[in-house]
């Protein structure tokens, strides 16, 4: 088991050890999140009780963007982390090396994005010490049922991820797929705003968004702490999102390496 | 004995890429590039094999067919018995790649780091990895500088490093593509003897050498490959090219007076594959290449003895593989030669 662990291990510590090379970038990172908490924070004072699109997520505008932007964090990750952390091996020469390595191509690939990952959580766990501090109310929360969902969330958004990372292995540079999930998940997957206020035909579209689910799941597992009894549908949804969208996702990025490893594409950038 | 590697007319074409014009005006035009053509090759364990081409000849992309890097258009080969496409995590396990390119480590980790991180892919164990990370740094002198980051690295230095990650997993077969390309001589001589004191005459790995540089194929190679346009025109040791291609060896005749006549008599005989005639010091030099040293060498000096040449001096030498290099490489394809191999 412990020898399992030591390629994820080993790409922790490469990208800590890369990342704390650049300390301005390090140091902004960090900051980002303070800086967003407090604009959303007067924001949500000039619309404070005029929400009552927001009863099912107990009212507060604040506590709803918060974990709205929070966790969608996590999403604009999944889906570019895997793909960014290609492009990089593409342009340091180091991609072709880690897949000639006996290590398999789905524990590279997932590797390669756990420092992210590890960044996004120390961002949200900001995000959500700040939000308690400026009132955001945390106590009801579930939170075994909350950390349930967000690690089906991630997979999900992973699996998102590596249809992004497939074109970028074979195309290099430019990645619209990456760019309209992103941009579909925040419009219509309830970052600022709930989905229900959306028309008919989006909302129904916005449930083919794992995003959509994830919200939902998280919002009214740390809000109101609700678990399985009141959200089993969305878990299910989620999990049957996964389901079709991670092994679709692990083709994908399977054929894209086979067609660069037919046309010696995988080191050009 | 089973061979280290095994390839039956292993062939890789690569479909050349369209401009935006042909894109927009031949839509569905596809030209292929050969880059290498039915290649078969039988390389035995322990062996030092050489590939030698020129520029665009097909070694690089070889090496990374047999690496798994890229994926053979038509026929087979094994790594240690292991198929390249069907087997191909296996045959990972067993190499070990060491690239000229300098664009493959991390720039701002250190040299160890980025060997502890490649450790790590190979499943070396992190007790055995530091271990090894020392004795590979030591050996090829670079443990001073293994705390250093890589960007502040000479090119002989990432090049010494790179040697040292293709050794981590301590790899049955090692392919080492233009591993002095941008060394000095003295670092290349380094590397020359790692390869030979340490990779072969201690490990006992099999290395397959993809170089332009004559002297270091001469030095270290058991047998090697001469390749032109994707095609091995060529393969053996360098003896036994010298005996395939009719190379004996080189004379160089120096004479106080030379008959007129004696220069085409000399290349009308057999065994006199090229004659240059040149002045120098009041002597008239004569430079022949000769299919073999004893019967020709007595003929030529009967020859020139008796159209009433006088002889002052004649030196005999062996061709240099760099020779049958140009002989073999220098000139188009002929049939002669496709059939050498």
């Amino acid at each position: 088991m412990l020898a399992q662990l030591r390629v994820p291990l080993a790409f922790l510590v490469r990208d800590f050890r890369i990342e704390a090379s650049y300390k301005t970038g390090f140091a902004a990172r960090v900051l980002g999140p303070v800086l967003n908490i407090v604009i959303y924070y007067f924001i949500a004072r000039v619309f404070g009780g005029l929400a009552p699109n927001l009863q099912a997520y107990g009212g507060n505008y604040f506590a709803f963007v918060v974990i709205g932007v929070a966790f969608s964090d996590y999403l604009a990750l999944g889906i570019s982390a895997i793909g960014n952390s290609i492009r990089d091996g593409q342009v340091t020469g180091t991609l072709e090396l880690m897949f000639l390595s006996p290590t398999r191509m789905t524990i590279v690939l997932f590797s390669s994005s756990l420092w992210s990952y590890l960044f996004a959580t120390l961002s949200v766990l900001t995000y959500l010490v700040l939000g308690t501090g400026l009132g955001m109310r945390l106590d009801q929360a579930n939170v075994p049922f909350a950390l349930l969902s967000l690690a089906i969330a991630i997979i999900s958004f992973n699996a998102l991820g590596l249809f992004a990372a497939s074109l970028v292995i074979l195309f290099k540079r430019g990645n619209p797929l990456g760019w309209a999930i992103r941009v579909s998940s925040v419009v219509l997957g309830g970052v600022f705003y709930p989905v229900h206020v959306l028309p008919g035909w989006l909302n129904q579209l916005a449930q083919l968004l794992p995003l959509t689910h994830a919200l939902e799941l998280l919002r009214r597992s740390l809000l109101l702490g609700e678990g399985l009894a009141q959200l089993g549908g969305e878990l299910l949804a989620l999990i049957g999102l996964t389901a079709v969208l991670l092994p679709l996702g692990l083709l994908a990025c399977h054929l894209a390496i086979r067609v660069a490893q037919t046309d010696g594409s995988l080191s050009h950038y | 004995m089973q061979p280290a590697i095994e390839t039956h007319a292993l062939t890789k074409r690569f479909r050349k890429l369209n401009t935006y014009r042909d894109l927009l005006l031949y839509p569905w035009r596809r030209a292929d590039h050969l880059a290498v053509d039915n290649v078969s090759l039988r390389i035995e364990p322990g062996e030092l094999f050489g590939i030698l081409g020129q520029n665009g000849a097909g070694k690089t992309t070889l090496i990374k067919m047999l690496c798994t890097a890229l994926r053979p258009s038509s026929g087979d080969a094994t790594v240690a018995g292991h198929d390249l496409v069907r087997e191909a995590r296996r045959v990972r396990a067993l190499i070990g790649l060491v690239s000229g390119e300098e664009r493959s480590f991390y720039w701002r980790l250190t040299g160890r780091q980025n060997l502890e991180f490649f450790a790590a892919l190979y499943h070396v164990p992190p007790g055995i990895a530091r271990q090894r990370i020392d004795e590979l740094l030591r050996r090829i002198e670079l443990r001073d500088h293994a705390d250093q980051p890589f960007r502040a690295y000479s090119s002989g230095m990432r090049q010494k490093l790179a040697i040292a990650r293709g050794l981590l997993s301590q790899p049955q077969v090692l392919f080492m593509d233009e591993p002095t390309r941008s060394l000095d001589p003295i670092s290349a001589q380094v590397v020359r003897r790692f390869v030979a004191e340490y990779i072969i005459g201690e490990l006992g790995r099999t290395v397959i050498l993809a170089t332009h540089s004559m002297a270091e194929a001469e030095e270290l190679c058991d047998r090697l490959a001469l390749v032109r346009s994707g095609r091995v025109v060529a393969q053996g040791s360098v003896d036994q090219l010298r005996h395939a291609l009719h190379y004996g060896g080189r004379c160089e005749l120096r004479l106080r007076h030379m008959p007129p006549e004696l220069p085409d008599a000399l290349r009308r005989m057999r065994g006199i594959l090229s004659l240059d005639v040149t002045r120098s010091d009041g002597l008239h030099l004569l430079e022949l290449s000769l299919s073999e040293e004893g019967p020709v060498l007595a003929a030529v000096l009967r020859e020139a003895v008796e159209c009433g040449a006088e002889i002052y001096g004649c030196q005999t030498r062996q061709v240099s593989l760099e020779e049958i290099y140009l002989h073999t490489l220098g000139t188009p394809p002929t049939a002669v030669e496709a059939g050498v191999c």
